[in-house]
């Protein structure tokens, strides 16, 4: 009786968000092309949006995880730091460049290993915990670099993983595309997406349905480190050097993009293939 | 005494079901008037109207003599009419009885609401209703509640109280009416009525056989727990379940019944004693350890620790099984739907379909769901905590009927209840425990009603 009525109305509901978000975003690009720039649709100019887009993009990716699970990690933007002077250092040491970005994957893992650990088995609630991960990784990037830029001197061709094209698509676009697809598969067709929903639900019922979870909230700060890295390697990539002050306030940023595409603050509903609207939305409020 | 507020002829259609066919209420002015049916029956329908959040396709509503409509819920308010909905989780860091009365302070700010205080509480209604309200109280809640409602029949005021659970409406009504898929049944005093008889117009057939227990052969002994101690908790239990066999285990609230299945399932650990699964001395580490042994555990509150209400039927009930479901982590959707269905066919689950959201299903179903869920683990012991709290009398029949088939399977069953006609209905044995203890086992022929209460007491 009442229960049909129940899910239109919520099915209404939630299809209004859906629309609102996107109807601003054209009224935006609308205003934007027709009032404030005329240029605004040139073709340079949207590469350009999606090349600033890609960073926050693939940030909000692992952020959208995290916050399926009812947590928040804070520590990405010092993470992008992090990884790309990680992969600097390693790359004026000598490394190939190959070598030094996966080296700068690797230590956006760990740290994400670690703030994972101390929120599943420490039960540090996940604010703090990435809070200190955030300065701590921001305080050893300052400390490694003495607050000074790193440049690839010794590597010319890295900056083309950033600065490359496909036609007059740039690299970025393409890796935040495939990222944003994998991640798609991973929440909706993959027994840890399940577990990452049903954690954020109902934490106590998950671990009565025999759900380890404690590793699946492991996971999900792991793969926002390891999003967080790549972002940052593709950032270090993009201005030819690794800026130790670079990413401040991006994990506000992601969490802001992740949450005007539908991600609840509180856990357990989540999305994310309105990506590509998302975070252009995001750039431009 | 002349009728506060009267129904007629009510009639309500939504798209393809008809809700309420020629409804018919009669409140008395001071009366407590229950209402009694099962989920579905229209209960909820019949109040909305008389609240103003629907309006009836045909029929009258009588308020104090004249016929009145009501546009909107504030109309029926304004006229005296309020309502205490059930939906008692809102706050979660109120207490219950906090949250049902928040919005309804009308006359006097009551501040934070502490047992003594409810004396300070006054409604200012004609007619109230009240939905369910008992449905997540403690017992000293209850009784506060009931407190007031009799004072509140003191000052006049009609009500309406809709409730399952059968006892409370011999202790409170002074009538009931008992309304069936829409339709007007009978309305009684609670004096010159039955139990039996209330649930019989309830369900529509005599229900002569309550608790459907079928002959099983038991056989040999499955789990036992030697000199089980838990600090504070349990002490010294000794037990014994066997194949087939339905374990009853009764005793008053706080006596220890749900810590000692939580300690069975590895959801709490043991200090000292010994667990023996299949004559093998075991431990549970954890409920993980106590699913590959075998064991499952359904627990009491299904809403918070039993299903994940925002997810659907079919990922609740493989929820544990996911694992086995799934190629390389990915999931096979197939024959996810395949198992979610065996289940909803074999546990009767009444719901659209299998992606139909948990939190939209009545109480029974979504025990049933929760009973599901624990049976595609292929349990060999099964663990059931309440399994029919907050369940409507068809579907509790339906449930104990389930139950009694699991164990005529083979399925060993170890039931916590504190409904005692339940535990006498179903068990092949009864431990009785108080203070963390086992008092006292009866055999199904020996436990009577008088003997578990004597010993529990």
């Amino acid at each position: 009786m009442g229960k049909g009525k129940q899910n239109v109305k919520k099915i209404s509901r939630d299809s209004i968000q859906k629309i609102a978000a996107l109807l601003s975003l054209v009224v935006l690009i609308v205003f934007f092309s027709i009032a404030a720039a005329p240029n605004f649709l040139a073709p340079q100019n949207l590469i350009n949006i999606m090349m600033q887009t890609t960073v926050t993009g693939i940030l909000a990716l692992g952020m959208t995880f995290v916050l399926i699970t009812g947590g928040i990690d804070l520590s990405i933007g010092s993470l992008i730091a992090f990884s790309g002077v990680i992969t600097a250092v390693t790359i004026t040491n000598g490394m190939s460049p190959v070598m030094g970005s996966i080296i700068g994957l690797i230590s956006g893992v760990i740290l994400g290993i670690i703030s994972g650990l101390l929120i599943s088995k420490g039960k540090l609630p996940p604010f703090i915990a990435t809070l200190g991960m955030m300065m701590f990784a921001r305080g050893v990037t300052l400390l490694i670099t003495e607050g000074t830029p790193l440049y690839f001197q010794n590597a010319p061709n890295f900056k083309y993983l950033s600065q490359g094209k496909l036609g007059l698509v740039p690299y970025p676009v393409i890796y935040f595309i495939l990222l944003a697809i994998v991640s798609h598969f991973i929440l909706k067709k993959t027994v840890i997406g399940r577990y990452i929903f049903a954690t954020g639900s109902n934490e106590e019922a998950a671990r009565l349905s025999g759900i380890p979870v404690d590793k699946v909230k492991t996971f999900v700060y792991i793969y926002s480190g390891l999003f967080a890295a790549i972002a940052g390697i593709i950032l270090a990539a993009r201005l030819n050097s690794a800026q130790p002050t670079v990413g401040e306030g991006y994990e506000l940023d992601a969490v802001a993009a992740a949450v005007i595409g539908g991600t609840s603050l509180v856990g357990g509903e989540g999305n994310n293939s309105r990506y590509n609207y998302r975070c252009i939305y995001n750039e431009y409020p | 005494m002349s009728n506060a507020l009267e129904l007629k002829n009510i009639t309500k259609t939504f798209p393809g079901v008809k809700a309420l066919d020629n409804m018919q209420l009669s409140l008395e002015k001071g009366e407590i008037h229950a209402i009694c049916g099962e989920n579905g029956a229209g209960k909820s329908t019949l109040m909305k109207i008389i609240t103003g959040v629907y309006q009836p396709d045909k029929g009258d509503i009588i308020l104090n003599g004249e016929k009145v409509t009501f546009k909107n819920p504030n109309e029926a308010y304004d006229k005296g009419i309020s309502i205490i909905y059930q939906e008692n989780s809102l706050f979660p860091d109120l207490t219950v009885l906090e949250n049902m009365f928040i919005g309804h302070e009308p006359t006097k700010s009551i501040g934070p609401i502490k047992a003594i205080d409810y004396k300070a509480m006054t409604y200012d209604a004609d007619i109230l209703i009240l939905d369910e309200p008992t449905a997540a109280l403690t017992n000293r809640e209850t009784e506060a509640l009931f407190r007031i409602i009799d004072r509140l029949k003191s000052e006049g005021v009609s009500m309406l109280y809709i409730s399952h659970r059968l006892e409370e409406i011999f202790e409170i009504a002074d009538r009931v009416t008992v309304i069936r898929d829409g339709e007007y049944v009978a309305t009684s005093d609670t004096k010159s009525v039955t139990e039996e008889q209330l649930i019989a117009w309830m369900v529509g057939r005599n229900v002569d056989n309550l608790y459907p227990k079928f002959h099983v052969d038991i056989g040999e002994n499955v789990l036992e727990l030697r000199n089980v101690n838990q600090e504070g908790v349990l002490k010294n239990i000794n037990l014994n379940l066997k194949r087939g066999e339905i374990l009853g285990i009764s005793g008053l609230a706080g006596s220890g019944r749900t810590e000692l299945a939580e300690a069975i399932s590895g959801l709490t650990q043991i200090e000292s004693g010994e667990i023996i699964l299949n004559g093998e001395k075991v431990e549970i580490k954890d409920y993980s350890s106590a699913l590959e042994y075998g064991m499952v555990y359904v627990s009491e509150d299904r809403k918070e620790k039993g299903l994940v209400i925002p997810m659907d039927i079919k990922e609740n009930i493989t929820m544990p099984i996911l694992q086995k479901l799934s190629n390389s982590k990915v999931i096979d959707f197939q024959e996810e739907r395949t198992i979610s269905n065996h289940y909803m066919e074999q546990l009767s689950i009444k719901a659209p379909s299998i992606d139909s959201i948990v939190g939209n299903l009545s109480g029974g179903n979504q025990q049933k769901v929760a009973i599901a869920k624990a049976l595609a683990c292929k349990p060999k012991i099964l663990i059931l905590d309440e399994p029919t709290r907050g369940v409507d009398v068809g579907a509790k029949s339906e449930i104990h009927r389930l139950i009694s088939q699991l164990a005529k399977e083979g399925l060993s069953i170890i039931m916590v209840s504190s409904d005692l006609p339940e535990i006498l209905g179903m068990a092949d044995r009864v431990c009785v425990m108080k203070n963390g203890t086992i008092v006292k086992t009866f055999s199904r022929e020996e436990a009577t009603q008088e003997k578990v209460l004597a010993v529990s007491l």
